[in-house]
């Protein structure tokens, strides 16, 4: 999903910067009250950080010869909503762009936006409304982390399209051949990652149930059936 | 404990296609590159360069720096919180 160094001209790095920015620094803000008010958190912040951190260094095959990366966003996104992990997608967008030439520090702001942002904010969304349906929690973290996936390639697909419009039919004929590339190799990808999310998920509720209905992420009732054998709903 | 074992074999398997990628391989982002050059007609040149390019020597080195990093970081915290139940 990485828009390469010098592939959004003038103005739109600088926008994408100007709406990132914001949300980084009130994760940023919120990682500090955590580190002070709710240190026992910590070691789920590391596990989201650090799941970011390996499932973005895949480069996984996917359709027609094209290879591509998971985000690894949605398990942040889950437990500590989708400013915190935008902080954690900055640390690897930063290390990714100064050693990997993935993406570029111009277009760190779009990535940011993208992989930190809305991806993030799709899983989040994606997950509370499903739970409030009353899916299982491995399938709303399954299906979360999914969308978070693909809600990040196709803002890349977006920017790219508002950037670089075709000649005949403008941003919507643009986006569609963006999407053609990031979307379509992304379907195989989004589903490993969200099975894989939701694996992980599922280990951290069985042995931190406690801390996740602290943490408002399962509801009273779920944390209750836990460790009954009956099906987990928030 | 199940999940250990489920997510050993998860991460085994991700790895194993992760090796299996290798060659020809064609990254998303540069087909998206492409892509770009479609739609100008090839009349846009990228405006900055990075700073620095891995070669094909270090590019592995580098990813595999991040994978590993992630996976000690994750492999440990997994395990603390594992063991904090039976505390």
């Amino acid at each position: 999903m990485h828009i390469m160094e010098g592939f959004l001209p003038h103005p739109w790095w600088e926008i994408w910067f100007a709406l990132s920015l914001p949300v980084v620094a009130y994760g940023a803000r919120r990682i500090g009250l955590l580190t002070r008010e709710k240190r026992d958190t910590l070691p789920l912040l590391a596990v989201a950080g650090a799941f970011v951190f390996v499932l973005s260094s895949l480069k996984l095959p996917s359709m027609a010869g094209t290879c591509s990366h998971p985000t690894g966003t949605g398990i942040g996104a889950i437990m500590f909503g989708p400013a915190v992990t935008a902080v954690l997608a900055t640390i690897v967008l930063v290390y990714q762009a100064l050693f990997l030439a993935h993406g570029g520090i111009t277009t760190l702001g779009a990535n940011i936006f993208s992989m930190g942002i809305i991806g993030p904010a799709a899983g989040f969304l994606v997950y509370r409304a499903l739970c409030r349906l009353g899916q299982s929690l491995f399938i709303s973290t399954a299906i979360a982390a999914a969308f978070a996936d693909m809600a990040t390639y196709l803002m890349t697909s977006l920017q790219l399209a508002l950037a670089f419009p075709a000649t005949t039919g403008g941003v919507i004929s643009s986006f569609f051949a963006f999407a053609a590339v990031f979307a379509l190799t992304q379907v195989p990808l989004a589903i490993a990652e969200g099975v894989v999310t939701a694996l992980i998920f599922q280990y951290i509720l069985q042995a931190r149930a406690d801390m996740l209905l602290k943490m408002n992420v399962i509801s009273k009732s779920s944390f209750d059936r836990i460790g009954t054998g009956k099906k987990v709903s928030r | 404990m199940r999940w250990p074992v489920i997510i050993a074999a998860g991460a085994i398997a991700f790895l194993a296609a992760f090796y299996a990628a290798g060659a020809g391989m064609v990254g998303s982002d540069d087909r998206a590159a492409d892509v770009v050059g479609d739609i100008t007609e090839n009349s846009y040149t990228r405006w900055i360069s990075p700073i620095y390019e891995p070669g094909d020597d270090m590019e592995p080195i580098l990813f595999g720096l991040q994978a590993g990093a992630g996976a000690v970081v994750l492999s440990y915290f997994i395990l603390r919180i594992g063991s904090m139940t039976k505390g």
